[in-house]
């Protein structure tokens, strides 16, 4: 029986809820409702959207959705940080000093580093997430193979540079996403860091409906009689202009009444102006399952996703999937489940949505195949237990 | 050796319970545990192979044949299994078959062959004489015929078989009790929890409730309005207890509308509303969770063959509380909390003790590893070690 308890490091806690804090989130307060005693450490700075260098909250003890987490004063050297970024903006090519730089001056804290030392024995283990920010980089590389890594890799430019390899040499132990993640690093650092790469393990992400989020047909304003979901940031990153498109296309030869509802924060200019788009924001995770649960599917055409929690949410509200054929990480989770169909161009895309659209039985049977591949792959128990059978293991 | 195996089980519901169990885990297992003999299998192609994993569908002969599918009808009429018996003899004729093996021959929708060639051995899985044990009790609620049709069975079992492969030395005991067959070769082959069935990995639940795990049935032998009755009377002798008192009673089976109603009101009637959770069927992941998350398994029945849950019980290290009953002392051992399934009071004394009973992760341990002294791969070995006995 796992008898430790558990630090997880990450920059930002309580006032942002992108895919890494959100995993961050999640395992901690389901580790600590299955009694193994799990705190996080974060930096004063309350989100990626403001000022990286300045405390927002006090450094201290507090408590986030009942958390127990310890805040620690951010870094307050900006410029080298700066200086990389525009380097990037103008496209030139980074040193391994930029390297350096973009991460120990990016968003980060000295003091939480230091306050780890105390951390680093037989009664805790370490687990810091995401590679892309520099906390990251600092705690592992400060202490070698003593804490672990959820990096939730991306194929982007970071992920190639040297600075990866060093972090991936000096983590304890490496938890992947998904089989896509581990593959790609495989293929770019499996010679360079070894096995230790390829004997690591895919623990997934845990998924399920929060409490509370029982789909009561709560007071929704009037919905369109037919629509489909993109529920995300609004981000050109996440294909939302590709979806726009081809969208407009299935609405014009297909069907005018059918809409596509946005649900999440980004880029509003993305959309463009038609009655078939209809953008709600921000909305609270009750309202969110409401609307995805009477679509017709969710729709994801990003290509570049680690796990995809997007994908699953229609699962877990009765309706399929929609994803691009070119992302390994969605396309392989529909396969793996049948709870979707993958396209890979815009007459796909809209024969996909027509036939999902007349087709209610096949919807119903997709989710349903979805929602069971959740159960067997996803659920906390299982993603859990997965960290704790490695992190027990030495 | 040449041995066909009688796949009707395939084609039955029954492939997704007890039996079903016991068919894809003793077939999957010979194949990985043998290497010199030739296995052939009655049915026919259709996805029920998918039962079986490609592994073992790549390494099965299949024998193909109309007269296999008629098994699927669940009808037991005398031509059909006078042509299925038929198709049986030209197979082994055909084929050179050495040993003929029924895994489930006194299932009520298969077909048990009669014997019409003396070229190879005949031999059969026994799970249970229920029927015949039970006689009186199971008239009230079956048909004559079918009372009949598993005595028929159990004579020609007894006259035309030569090895009989029993779940527990109870069954055996009972049917050697019954039939006149002590000169012929009998091997006890007990049943094993598969690997899924490990200890919750953390150290304590996730849920708000704790549940005492009823993995039962509405069969009359499972015994469930006496362990309502049972768990009411725990509820009201310890009505000062917070622990108890908010303990539920989880059954698990499969159940249609009118026995959950039945259920739903004897509960009321005992003044356990909202004491008592039904999930309706459940597949097998979702069971290893609902064991896994339980405080203890609780298991009245009257009569088992083997007992299954309580392996499945110990195996994610719940304490136990069972019937004293036939099979189930051989399964659990020292391992559980042994009562009358007749007394109500003491049962519910025997499950209040399963639920004081420790829970620390020694104690888990202990059960789980009694539990995995019962494997599937050794009672593959056992079974072919009866096999070899016709070589």
């Amino acid at each position: 029986m796992f008898d430790k308890s558990i630090i997880i490091i990450t920059p930002w806690f309580g006032g942002f809820a992108g895919g890494a804090e959100r995993l961050a989130r999640d395992m901690a307060r389901e580790l600590n409702k299955r009694g193994v005693k799990t705190f996080v450490f974060t930096t004063c700075c309350s989100s990626p959207f403001v000022n990286w260098w300045h405390n927002d909250y006090e450094p201290g003890v507090c408590e986030v959705e009942g958390i127990e987490t310890r805040r620690f004063s951010t870094g307050n050297v900006r410029e080298p940080y700066d200086a990389v970024i525009n380097k990037l903006r103008g496209g030139k090519p980074l040193s391994t000093q930029d390297e350096h730089d973009f991460f120990k001056y990016g968003i980060n804290s000295p003091d939480l580093v230091s306050a780890l030392g105390e951390y680093i024995n037989d009664d805790y283990e370490l687990i810091a997430l995401p590679y892309f920010h520099g906390l990251t980089h600092s705690v592992i590389n400060e202490y070698p193979r003593k804490i672990s890594l959820v990096p939730c890799f991306h194929n982007e430019p970071q992920f190639y540079w040297n600075a990866t390899e060093r972090l991936l040499n000096n983590a304890k132990h490496i938890f992947f996403n998904s089989p896509e993640e581990k593959q790609l690093t495989i293929s770019r650092y499996g010679r360079k860091v070894g096995r230790r790469i390829v004997e690591s393990v895919v623990t997934g992400v845990g998924v399920e409906l929060a409490a509370g989020n029982g789909l009561p047909d709560g007071e929704l304003e009037r919905l369109p009689e037919s629509y489909f979901v993109y529920a995300g940031r609004k981000d050109r990153g996440k294909n939302v202009h590709v979806l726009c498109a081809w969208f407009h296309d299935y609405a014009t030869r297909f069907n005018h009444n059918t809409k596509l509802l946005f649900i999440g924060e980004g880029d509003k200019s993305l959309i463009p102006t038609a009655n078939h788009f209809i953008d709600f924001g921000f909305v609270s995770e009750s309202k969110k399952m409401q609307l995805i649960k009477q679509s017709k599917a969710v729709i994801n055409l990003s290509e570049n996703e680690s796990f995809s929690i997007v994908t699953m949410e229609g699962w877990l509200c009765g309706v399929p999937s929609v994803v691009s054929a070119a992302c390994p990480v969605t396309r392989n989770h529909v396969r793996r489940s049948n709870g979707g169909l993958f396209v890979s161009n815009k007459d796909e895309f809209c024969l996909a949505l027509n036939y999902l659209e007349k087709n209610e039985t096949l919807r119903r049977d997709l989710a349903a195949n979805g929602r069971r591949y959740l159960a067997r792959e996803f659920s906390f128990d299982v993603v859990l237990s997965r960290y704790l059978h490695e992190l027990a293991a030495n | 050796m040449k041995i066909l195996i009688d796949g009707q089980t395939l084609l039955t519901p029954e492939i997704n319970r007890g039996i079903g169990t016991y068919f894809k885990n003793i077939v999957e297992n010979i194949l990985e545990n043998d290497f010199t003999n030739d296995f052939y299998l009655t049915t026919v192609p259709g996805p029920h192979l998918d039962n079986l994993s490609p592994w073992a569908r790549n390494k099965l002969s299949i024998v193909d044949s109309d007269a296999y599918e008629i098994c699927a009808s669940s009808l037991n009429q005398r031509d059909l299994c006078e042509l299925y018996s038929k198709a049986i003899k030209n197979d082994i004729e055909k084929l050179g078959i050495d040993l003929y093996w029924s895994p489930n021959a006194l299932m009520h929708n298969v077909f048990l062959p009669t014997r019409q060639t003396e070229r190879c051995a005949f031999a059969a899985t026994i799970f249970d004489l229920i029927l015949l044990v039970m006689e009186k009790e199971y008239a009230k609620h079956l048909p004559a015929a079918a009372l009949t049709a598993f005595k028929d069975k159990l004579k020609q079992l007894e006259s035309e078989f030569d090895l009989y492969l029993h779940i527990s030395r109870h069954t055996q005991s009972d049917f050697m009790s019954a039939l006149a067959v002590q000169d012929k070769k009998h091997i006890v082959t007990p049943l094993a929890a598969k690997n899924a069935y490990q200890p919750y990995p953390f150290p304590k639940t996730p849920s708000a409730n704790e549940y005492v795990l009823y993995a039962g049935g509405f069969d009359p032998r499972k015994n469930m309005d006496r362990a309502l009755e049972a768990f009411a009377i725990l509820q009201s002798r310890h009505a000062n207890n917070p622990a108890i008192r908010s303990t539920d009673l989880l059954i698990a089976c499969h159940m249609d509308e009118a026995s959950e109603i039945r259920m739903l009101n004897r509960a009321r009637q005992l003044r356990l509303d909202g004491k008592v959770r039904l999930t309706g069927f459940v597949d097998d992941d979702a069971l290893v969770r609902l064991y896994q998350q339980a405080r203890c398994l609780f298991f009245p029945s009257l009569y088992e063959g083997f007992g299954l849950p309580l392996l499945e019980g110990l195996a994610c290290g719940l304490p136990v509380a069972a019937a004293n009953t036939s099979s189930l002392p051989e399964v659990a051992g020292e391992f559980a909390n042994y009562f009358d399934p007749y007394d109500v009071n003491e049962m519910a004394q025997s499950l209040y003790q399963a639920l004081q009973a420790p829970v620390d992760y020694l104690s888990k341990l202990m059960r789980y590893e009694y539990a995995k002294d019962f494997s599937w791969q050794k009672t593959a070995q056992k079974t072919l070690e009866a096999f070899a006995l016709f070589e």
